[in-house]
């Protein structure tokens, strides 16, 4: 499992050039975020593009890009990896579903449709959870995340949350998880 | 801690551990205010439960998930890519978590070897078994068809030819699997496939052992209705129990029915003890006592009087397919009338027709309309029986396999006297009828197909078509391909490669290319990626099979429509395999539409239009050349051939999402605004909760100076839009239009900001919409000067300029009218 110093390390390398240092900041992230984010896309956007090499250029860039991440740990840089990675993806699909009226191009304006998220849950309780997941400390809503979203083991979230056993790692889990349910139960959301 | 708190710790703690939590119970024993709680954890529950399996675009193992094919209570099932072998094959990833060296594991894989064993025509043939990431999947061969539970809830119940059929394949079926010692335990309609050339298939091995270890206490496995009064007592499943399934199966397939129906497990059970069931012959007593006797027995209460083997079963079905099937009552298939029992299937073979849409054609039979009834074998051995029905089906389904086809009824045969074929197309609405006689004589198969001119009852065509019987299966698909390859000839003339090709192709170049072709018309990237692999494979068995250049060019037009990028390359691309695909075989539809398209796409609209016309004229019923057709008119301002060819299209396809739109889009540009409203509200059926129609309908209204219902429509679309997706820029501007009319130029003014931004720094987003926002505030000269982005950036909206009402206003000012000529340099032939 990474740990943040050496991941703020490779990512300093990586931006200089370094491909080894790259390569292994790839297989540290891609594979969870490209889980997450095929949880969070809907399938006829993903569709439209190979989503691996949509969130693996979008990782490249954001490494490319970030500047002094050096206080936080490793949780937070995740956290950070995966809005930064969701939002260069997000600007991809819209790129794509921009097309005019016309001939052929009038299907690539239909509505992408649920994310798998989306259809497990429900449209409603997935703005729900999502909204939720937002008002949760940083830590509560990484161990959600790595957890539900991406079946993250409890040793790899002690890992990722710098807790000492696996164990101390659930009790977090679980915790937010009450915290999440509770806030959800309770939350107003926009009537659209 | 409060005892409350506990309770919903306890249940995050299993919902974060994916431990199994009785819902009901928990949400009954919390507290009023907990109970909202508990409903939410039950909802994260659900993430873990559907991120738990992978998806389509991951991997699992040495299998690349290609597609969801379906999921149940047990398990997913994907069509997955097995790497190693570059197959294609039907994937099932069971719920159950299995770790390596679990129980659940080891039986996992003592199963999979079991039914890897068993190979039978009817079984769908399981290739392994295996334990990965923690899940066990079973693959096995990839089937296409339908379900019989499809099939009866489309068409009704079945005869009891058809059904006595079915019920000997899927006995011989069970008979196989029995005899590997396995138990099916999951016998139901919805688990046999008949795959698209006629094969009846028994599907979901495999669920057996591997569910039972999974159930903990007391559940039944199984789907109820079809579950034996022992099973429901709690006895284990039996081969007799597998017996009694096959046999609710059969009376669904002739009735639609069960004949015990209850709706929870303790109603059906109370159903069997008090002995109150359905009975086969109050619901169809048109059916034959012998058939009906076979049903009975299967399904018998006591497991004692059913047939002791499937094999048993299958000789109380083979006796009913016998000559007692020629009993069958004529009469019961209501306003059709007797004769009219004897119709097997109605086919427009040009595709052009739909049941339900078009009855008129009943009065005054399209030219090219047929019926094709049963084939009659010359003697009364069931093989010959099976034969002959099974070679109608596969007639029927290589015959409708382009355009539509509705399986009318199914009974027995008779000979076509030509007082029967007159009252018979008159009734059925069609201008031919097919019937034909087989027998098998030694290790030759005879087929003697006729076509029937309904009005005068003469012979339009007969052959004498013979076939080695050696391998019946192989045997029923030379003589179908052979008789439908010339029915086209016959009724048609030169037609499509999907059917034609059927013929003289290689099967396995004309299999790949029919599938290309479907994975063609997803119109996504995925989908023409493997649309292209496999016309790709199609070449490499056949070098020279023009309609799988076809296929690549198409595949390439419509990639350069999508992506402007690759304009230039793919149309290349395009234009040279149709070319290629013309040169090979000048006399297919395919091609010539393929080379329109192509022509299009270079903005070569005389040579377009040629083309296309060419493509029509060698047959009529692919859509796509009407649709390109239409596209090509469209663009010249031919409005009202653009909007026929639309139709047309809409006509041999109208449940086509693309014809659909095209037909909008066209009545939009011809500024036929009714109609393209009504045409708006048609799709917003066909695809209800879509934002897309929405864009039509404000364009329509905005196009009539309806600022109000424009803007509402536009608002209309953002609802039904996913959240934190932000409009398409063409409705931003529409928007932004309205807005700009109604007074508000502030909020216009905005939205123009928030597009030109999006356009120039996150380089998305659109040129034209840039334009036509200016052009509403009253900026003509920014207005131009996005116009000439949009076409130098191919944006298709150019090649909509000269016909666009959006740019009305423009028109005649000369730098628009150079823009113009700018897009189509070589369409020097406007007007009509």
């Amino acid at each position: 499992m990474a740990d943040f110093e050496s991941s703020v390390n490779l990512i300093r390398r990586a931006q200089d050039g370094d491909s080894e240092a790259l390569e292994r900041l790839l297989t540290r992230y891609l594979p969870r975020l490209q889980r997450w984010a095929s949880g969070r896309l809907p399938s006829s956007a993903r569709g439209m593009a190979d989503t691996q090499d949509l969130v693996q250029e979008a990782l490249i860039g954001t490494v490319r890009n970030l500047k002094d991440f050096n206080h936080q740990g490793e949780g937070a840089l995740q956290a950070y990896l995966r809005q930064a990675v969701m939002n260069r993806v997000r600007d991809e699909i819209r790129r794509h579903a921009t097309r005019p009226s016309g001939e052929e191009v009038v299907d690539a304006l239909e509505d992408p449709g649920p994310s798998p998220l989306e259809s497990a849950m429900g449209r409603e309780t997935f703005a729900r959870y999502d909204k939720a997941l937002l008002v949760l400390e940083a830590m509560e809503r990484e161990a959600v995340v790595a957890r539900l979203e991406l079946g993250c083991s409890y040793q790899e979230i002690a890992d990722l949350l710098a807790k000492p056993t696996p164990d101390a790692a659930r009790m977090v889990v679980g915790r937010a998880l009450t915290k999440l349910a509770r806030l959800m139960a309770v939350l107003r959301l926009p009537s659209r | 801690m409060n005892i409350d708190e506990t309770h919903l710790s306890g249940l995050a703690a299993a919902v974060a551990d994916g431990r199994r939590v009785d819902w009901k119970d928990a949400e009954s024993s919390a507290s009023d205010d907990d109970r909202p709680v508990v409903q939410q954890l039950r909802a994260l529950a659900e993430i873990s439960r559907s991120r738990a399996m992978p998806s389509s675009g991951e991997s699992w193992g040495e299998f690349q998930l290609l597609e969801q094919l379906g999921a149940g209570t047990f398990g997913t099932v994907f069509r997955a890519l097995d790497e190693r072998l570059d197959r294609v094959v039907a994937l099932k990833l069971f719920h159950v978590d299995a770790s390596p060296g679990s129980r659940v594991a080891e039986l996992a894989i003592k199963e999979g070897r079991l039914l890897a064993k068993i190979r039978h025509p009817n079984v769908v043939t399981v290739y392994g078994a295996h334990i990965s990431d923690g899940r066990v999947g079973i693959w096995m061969e990839c089937i296409e068809g339908r379900t019989l539970r499809e099939i009866v809830n489309e068409r009704g119940p079945l005869g009891a030819n058809e059904a006595a059929i079915i019920g000997i394949d899927l006995c011989r079926a069970l008979a196989s699997i029995h005899a590997a010692g396995v138990l099916h335990r999951d016998v139901k309609a919805q688990n046999v496939m008949r795959e698209t050339g006629g094969r009846i298939v028994l599907m979901d091995l495999g669920a057996g052992e591997l569910l039972r270890a999974d159930i903990r206490t007391g559940r039944v496995v199984g789907s109820p209705a079809y579950l034996s009064p022992e099973v429901l007592g709690g006895a284990d499943h039996s081969t007799s129990s597998d017996v009694y399934a096959l046999g609710v199966l059969l009376f669904f397939l002739a009735s639609g029915r069960f004949p015990v129906e209850a709706s929870t497990i303790a109603g059906l059970r109370e159903m069997h003890r008090s002995g109150r069931r359905l009975l086969l012959r109050d619901l169809r007593p048109d059916l034959p006592a012998d058939f009906i006797l076979a049903v009975d027995r299967a399904t018998a209460v006591d497991p004692a009087r059913r047939p002791s083997t499937a094999g048993a079963l299958e000789a109380l079905l083979a006796s009913a397919a016998g000559p007692g099937l020629s009993r069958v009552t004529l009469g019961r298939r209501g306003r059709l009338g007797a004769a009219a029992a004897v119709a097997v299937a109605v086919i427009l073979t040009l595709g052009v027709w739909r049941w339900s849409i078009n009855d008129a054609g009943r009065t005054n039979p399209a030219p090219n309309s047929m019926a094709v009834l049963s084939f009659v074998p010359d003697d009364r051995d069931p093989v010959g029986q099976k034969f002959a029905s099974g070679l109608a089906d596969e007639l029927v389904a290589r015959l409708g396999a382009v355009g539509g086809s509705h399986v009318v009824s199914s009974a027995a045969s008779t000979s076509l006297s030509p007082d029967i074929a007159r009252r018979l197309g008159a009734q059925l609405g069609v201008a031919y009828l097919f019937e034909g006689r087989v027998s098998i004589v030694g290790d030759r198969v005879r087929a003697l197909p006729r076509l029937v001119e309904a009005r005068t009852g003469a012979t339009a065509w007969a052959q004498t078509i013979d076939a080695s019987a050696r391998d019946l299966l192989a045997a029923r698909a030379e003589v179908s391909q052979q008789i439908a390859a010339r029915l086209r000839e016959v009724l048609v003339g030169p037609q499509l490669a999907t059917e034609r090709g059927a013929a003289n192709q290689d099967k396995e170049a004309f299999s790949e290319y029919v599938i290309g072709r479907q994975f063609w018309s997803l119109r996504t990237a995925e989908g023409f990626s493997e649309a292209l692999r496999r016309f790709q494979n199609a070449l490499r068995r056949d070098t020279k099979y023009a309609a799988a250049f076809a296929g690549i060019a198409d595949v390439h037009s419509l990639q350069a429509v999508y992506d402007p990028d690759q304009w230039d390359e793919k149309t290349n691309l395009a234009l040279k395999n149709a070319q290629q695909a013309v040169a090979l075989s000048p006399e297919l539809a395919e091609a010539w539409a393929s080379l329109g398209y192509a022509q299009k796409n270079r903005f070569d609209f005389l040579a377009a239009e040629q083309s296309l016309r060419k493509s029509i004229a060698l047959y009529d019923g692919w859509a796509p050349a009407h649709l390109w057709l239409s596209v090509v008119l469209l663009q010249q301002a031919r409005f009202e051939s653009a909007v026929a060819e639309a139709k047309r299209a809409h006509a041999i396809d109208p449940v086509s999402l693309g014809n659909n739109r095209q037909l909008a889009v066209t009545l939009l540009m011809s500024r036929n605004y009714e109609d393209a409203i009504k045409q708006a509200q048609r799709i917003q059926t066909l695809e209800p909760g879509k934002p897309q129609p929405f864009q039509t309908l404000s364009d329509a209204y905005m196009y009539q100076g309806d600022f109000v219902n424009a803007r509402s429509a536009v608002l209309k679309a953002q609802e039904l839009s996913e959240p934190g997706i932000a409009l398409a820029p063409v409705l931003l501007s529409n928007l932004a239009v309205a807005e700009a009319n109604l007074g508000r130029r502030d909020a216009a003014l905005k939205i123009l900001h928030d597009l030109i931004q999006r356009f120039e720094i996150h380089s998305q987003g659109n040129a034209a919409s840039v334009a036509c926002t200016y052009l509403a505030l009253g900026d003509r000269a920014g207005a131009l000067n996005w116009l000439r982005k949009s076409v130098a950036a191919h944006e298709s909206e150019s090649g909509y300029l000269r016909i666009d009402p959006r740019w009305d206003s423009l028109r005649g000012d000369p730098e628009f009218e150079r823009l113009i000529q700018a897009v189509r340099p070589s369409n020097r032939k406007p007007g009509e």
